[in-house]
């Protein structure tokens, strides 16, 4: 038995309600890419650096997330963690776009972490730049009572003019980076010698977008559309990745830089800009001089 | 397919419909996230090989030590005003110095750094005068940024120094911050004085540098450092100077100023001074102080750099003046008395400590017997017989020659003996006041009691050579001291000029005076008067003339003091001002001694200090006499006297009370009424005690006396050495009576006290030391109470001494009292 035309109509008519209403579900309850964004501030040292690789780990791994908007407030820390973040900013680009913006300073440690972006935003006022390293002087070697080691330089790890060539290598580690990345920036590529990176000045955004070490003055709206463009989205969601992984990030707050700073041994390498110390308070600059003079309690210049 | 069937298929394809955009869209979701396309842009190539241990060189050879009798004037380096620098930092310019034969001295202050008030750079006290006293014999001076700011009197003392030859070395350098700015400026405020600035900068070098930009190379070498010239030269944190400067050491082109931009050729090291104080050439700044320590003179050709400074320092040549004595002297030093003075035991005393005060500076003071002593016309003197045998045994081969003579005399046998006063301009004369004269001149009446009639035929030959001997006026030079057979003229002895005459008059009588070609006459009996006198050959007469024997002891006190504060300065003279108390011929008794019946009533019954026996017996007016020597006390000193007295008492004693500010020293006749004797300063200041206050001490323990000594600057028995803190006390086991019942072994004192004197590290057998300073005092181990009990000369009674190189008041009140019972019992009670 045929079925009737009418009968007919109605499947269709069902069929196309079906299928609009499924295109309007879809439409508000199907996956869109997400643009995560995530804020670094603060001291770049182990524990916020480790806090930040995981997050960064994980946006990765997330099949959803298409792209990073990483914002940074920091004037760095120690040279390892710096580094360290530097890597996961690199990995996790070969795999999606990173965009940076740097939210009042990124300095010293902060924008080595930036560099490994595929673009950085700054705002015309902020702080960039600040390349180079410190650390406090270590101790010449020295019999110590009561210890028995096995060579001169087991107790130091080296002697004076090693830990100076060392710490120039670092430096020269932190330009060459600098140099690596910028250079091949698409949008603004780097303008200034190796020379005048390693002075250490500290540049604003308008300036270090002059002299490329930035790509562009803007902010977050602009950094999201371009991570956006990067990853090929159009539809997408913006989900700061903290919530959205689960992941929380634990700034080092000033207190907390003050008790790290205390447990900085002799020798330890820095990526940190100084600047900070005047935020902080004279509790602090009475602790930072303490390491920065390594052995001050002996009176002397040069442990 | 029926209608149920087809029913189905409708909705499941609706269904299907239904879901299909959702499907689809997610898949589409994951296609392009993929479509990102990573920039490649490869790694950076930072793998370093590490350098090797580099092979070791040579080091270089160690220098020898040149031979010379006496060590050259010491380089002294200020770290009074905790300069951020330590004494081990100093090890390869001392290791230099040594080769030139001159010692590395550091000026240190005793306060420790936590007891000072860091946030007041202008609060540390003036130390002038411990500076004066580090540079007496000192060549050279350096200062490497201090933390405190030096005083305007500190400053005039190195501008005397640099006048007078020495030597200074300025450092600033940039890596020594702490206090920034506040150190630099410090350092400028005694470098301005010399001309030279130094610029609150450092230098830097990014392009070429050792291994960090503020490794700086020097690139021209100029002047006296010319000959640097193509060596690498690395300074290792450094600053800038200018000024009227003449630049030794500058940067090159490619070296930039933290502070100065836009400049190069920056000058790092330079000579300086100014012909307004006499320093020109005699100041070296430099604006880095690494480069003169390991491991930084090690690198390329720095240690030619430490050379440079070394030699800087070793060609100080200072025009020592009487005011450095002794520093102007030879390795071997004669003394001898001219005259006939009757030395009497402080007077010994005193060449005892002026023996020391030698020695203490690697000299030899030798005795000579006038009669050894041929002074003549070309040699002006040369010592004979004994010294010239010791001086041709073999061992004696490399001593050193003898130069240096120290002749003391009095003023008429000066003059008889030798031609010093006339060679001086001086001569002696009798004044005799007008009376318009004597109504102003308060002095007149003082000496017409003075002069006995026994010494006035000595007078008569006063300006005029005496029949012994004989004037050398060619060259002007010293002329013949007295033949073995001249025949001294009579002079007065101390005990005839010390007793009253009953021939007193109001009639004005001759004064003996200086007539000196620069002054108006000088009373003879109130001036001190030291001369230098430069002779042939590289020899020296130093001349110490007196009106009497009580003249000469002050006078050797100044010299070993060197205390020249209120005295008449020229190169190689000085007139100093002498007091003789009448107090000591006629003392009073002061208020709060016991008058007793015994008390003498009479002139001639107070005899002066010198002379023999007083009349009162031994204890005969109480057991304990207290004398608080309270001359220098401030409000905020509390009495240690009244510490003794309050626990004495409480022992059943009855002290007497003395207050030196308004009862003046006692004298002898004072003392001696008393068995035992407590000299108490305790945290006073203190001052040197006047030679018959002396005198009158060791007097009284001549007859028997128990005396102790007590304070932070005690009247006897101090040592030379600069006042030091004590922060604890070790007792030992010598003389056990002395410490029974203390509390600890070791006695902790409070913080914040004041220095104290170090005792002498050198006494007698007889002498047993009851407390040392501890290990963490200043001058550790260093005696803080020292027991003495001997026969007296005559063998009839027995002294007994304590000394106490500390406050006792520093002790907590229960320490303190056991401590005062048991010099009690040992002084009086066995």
């Amino acid at each position: 038995m045929r079925p009737r035309r009418w009968r007919i109509g109605i499947e269709i008519i069902f069929l196309v309600v079906c299928l609009a209403i499924g295109l309007v579900l879809s439409d508000r309850f199907a996956p869109r890419p997400i643009i995560g964004t995530v804020r670094f501030e603060g001291l770049i040292v182990s524990p916020s650096a480790r806090q930040m690789w995981n997050i960064l780990e994980a946006a990765r791994r997330d099949p959803r997330v298409a792209g990073i908007v990483m914002e940074i407030s920091s004037f760095g820390g120690d040279a390892s963690s710096s580094e360290n973040l530097y890597y996961a900013i690199a990995k996790l680009r070969q795999e999606k776009p990173l965009v940076v913006v740097i939210d009042g300073e990124a300095t010293s440690g902060g924008y080595y972490a930036a560099i490994a972006a595929n673009k950085i935003y700054a705002s015309a006022a902020a702080a960039v730049g600040n390349i180079g390293v410190w650390m406090s002087r270590p101790a010449d070697p020295m019999i110590v009572p009561d210890v028995l080691s096995t060579g001169p330089y087991k107790l130091g790890g080296g002697s004076r003019f090693d830990n100076i060539r060392q710490l120039e290598m670092v430096k020269d580690a932190f330009v060459a980076s600098v140099l690596h990345e910028r250079a091949q920036s698409p949008y603004n590529p780097l303008r200034i010698d190796e020379r005048v990176l390693g002075e250490g000045h500290i540049y604003l955004g308008n300036e270090a977008l002059a002299l490329g070490m930035v790509d562009a003055l803007g902010g977050m709206s602009d950094a999201i559309s371009d991570v956006a463009a990067l990853a090929g989205v159009e539809q997408y969601e913006v989900r700061d990745l903290t919530e959205y992984l689960g992941l929380p990030f634990q700034p080092v707050d000033p207190f907390q830089m003050l008790a790290t700073l205390r447990h900085t041994l002799p020798g330890e390498v820095l990526l940190l800009d100084t600047r900070f110390i005047a935020l902080i308070g004279p509790e602090y600059e009475a602790t930072f001089s303490g390491i920065a003079n390594g052995a001050a309690s002996f009176g002397e210049k040069r442990p | 397919m029926n209608s149920v069937s087809r029913s189905s298929l409708v909705i499941a394809l609706g269904i299907l419909l239904l879901a299909l955009p959702f499907v689809v869209r997610s898949a589409l979701t994951e296609w392009r996230t993929s479509s990102y396309r990573p920039v490649v842009s490869g790694q950076v190539e930072l793998a370093a090989t590490p350098e090797p241990t580099p092979t070791a060189v040579q080091a270089p050879r160690e220098p020898s030590a040149p031979v010379t009798h006496l060590r050259r004037g010491a380089v002294v380096v200020d770290l009074a005003h905790f300069n951020m620098v330590s004494p081990s930092q100093f090890q390869a310019l001392s290791a230099q110095l040594a080769a030139h034969g001159i010692a590395l001295r550091f000026w240190t202050n005793p306060t420790p750094m936590a007891n000072v008030d860091k946030t007041n750079l202008a609060g540390l006290p003036d130390q002038s005068d411990q500076l004066a006293t580090q540079l007496r014999d000192a060549g050279a001076l350096v200062v490497v940024s201090p933390l405190f700011l030096w005083k305007d009197s500190e400053i005039a003392v190195v501008e005397r120094f640099v006048a007078d030859g020495g030597r200074l070395l300025l450092i600033s350098d940039p890596d020594i911050p702490e206090v920034p700015d506040r150190f630099l400026r410090d350092l400028n405020r005694l470098a301005e004085r010399f001309g030279v600035v130094f610029h609150d900068d450092y230098l830097y070098d990014l392009s070429h540098n050792d291994r960090n930009f503020t490794h700086v190379y020097q690139s021209q070498f100029q002047d006296r450092a010319a000959k640097l010239q193509g060596k690498t030269i690395v300074f290792y944190g450094v600053r800038s100077l200018s000024g009227p400067i003449i630049s030794q050491v500058r940067t090159g082109e490619t070296v930039q100023s933290s502070l100065r931009s836009g400049l190069s050729g920056f000058t790092t090291v330079a000579i300086a001074g100014l012909s307004a104080n006499r320093s020109t050439g005699r100041v070296l700044a430099m604006g880095d102080f690494d480069v003169l320590t390991e491991p930084y003179v090690s690198r390329y050709n720095n240690r030619l750099m430490l050379e440079f400074v070394a030699d800087f320092l070793a060609a100080a040549q200072r025009e020592q003046e009487l005011a450095d004595f002794p520093a102007y002297l030879g390795a071997r030093v004669g003394l001898t008395f001219g005259g006939d003075l009757p030395l009497d035991a402080p007077f010994l005393a005193q060449v005892s400590q002026l023996q020391q005060l030698l020695q203490t500076s690697g000299r030899t003071l030798e005795l000579l017997s006038l009669h050894d002593v041929v002074l003549t016309a070309t040699m002006a003197f040369s010592a004979s017989k004994a010294s010239t045998e010791t001086s041709q045994s073999p061992s004696a081969a490399d001593s050193p020659p003898l130069n240096d003579l120290i002749y003391v005399a009095s003023y008429e046998a000066a003059e008889r003996e030798t031609t010093l006063l006339s060679d001086a301009g001086i001569r002696l004369t009798e004044i005799t006041p007008t009376p318009t004269f004597s109504s102003t001149a308060p002095v007149t009446p003082t000496y017409t009691g003075t002069i006995a009639p026994s010494v006035t035929p000595n007078y008569g030959v006063l300006g005029t050579p005496s029949p012994g001997s004989t004037v050398a006026s060619e060259g002007g030079i010293l002329g013949l001291l007295s033949s073995p057979e001249a025949t001294p003229t009579p002079s007065p002895s101390l005990e005839e000029r010390l007793v009253p005459t009953s021939t007193l008059t109001p009639t004005p009588v001759a004064t003996r005076a200086l007539e000196t070609a620069f002054s108006p006459p000088l009373l003879l009996d109130d001036t001190i008067l030291i001369l230098r006198r430069q002779l042939p050959g590289n020899k020296q007469v130093t001349a110490v003339l007196g009106g009497d024997l009580a003249a000469l002891e002050a006078a050797l006190n100044r010299l070993v003091a060197q205390n020249f504060a209120d005295c008449i300065t020229r190169p190689d003279a000085m007139i100093c001002p002498f007091e003789f108390e009448e107090s000591v011929a006629a003392p009073e008794q002061p208020p709060s001694a016991s008058p007793t019946p015994e008390a003498p009533t009479e002139e001639p019954a107070e005899a002066p200090v010198a002379t023999e026996t007083p009349s009162v017996p031994l204890g005969s007016r109480g057991d304990i006499l207290v004398v608080d020597d309270n001359r220098t006390a401030t409000t905020e000193d509390a009495s240690e006297a009244d510490l003794y007295a309050r626990t004495l008492e409480e022992m059943g004693y009855t002290p007497t009370l003395w207050f030196t500010e308004s009862d003046g020293d006692p004298t002898l006749q004072d003392l001696v009424g008393y068995r035992w004797v407590i000299w108490s300063r305790g945290t006073y200041r203190g001052e040197p005690a006047q030679t018959k206050t002396l005198a009158a001490l060791a007097l009284y323990l001549e007859r028997g006396g128990r005396l102790t000594i007590s304070g932070r600057t005690p009247v006897l028995g101090g040592s030379n050495r600069p006042a030091s803190v004590i922060a604890d006390v070790v007792l030992t086991d010598e003389i056990p009576p002395l410490v029974v019942g203390l509390s600890s072994s070791t006695i902790t004192l409070a913080s914040n006290l004041p220095p104290a004197v170090p005792l002498g590290a050198q006494w007698g057998d007889d002498t047993k030391v009851a407390m040392r300073r501890g290990p963490n005092s200043a001058d550790a181990d260093a005696p803080v109470m020292v027991a003495l009990e001997s026969n007296n000369a005559s063998g009839e009674g027995v002294r007994r001494v304590i000394i106490l190189g500390m406050a006792l008041n520093w002790l907590s009140d229960g320490d303190a009292a056991q401590l005062v019972r048991n010099m009690a019992t040992w002084m009086l009670e066995r």
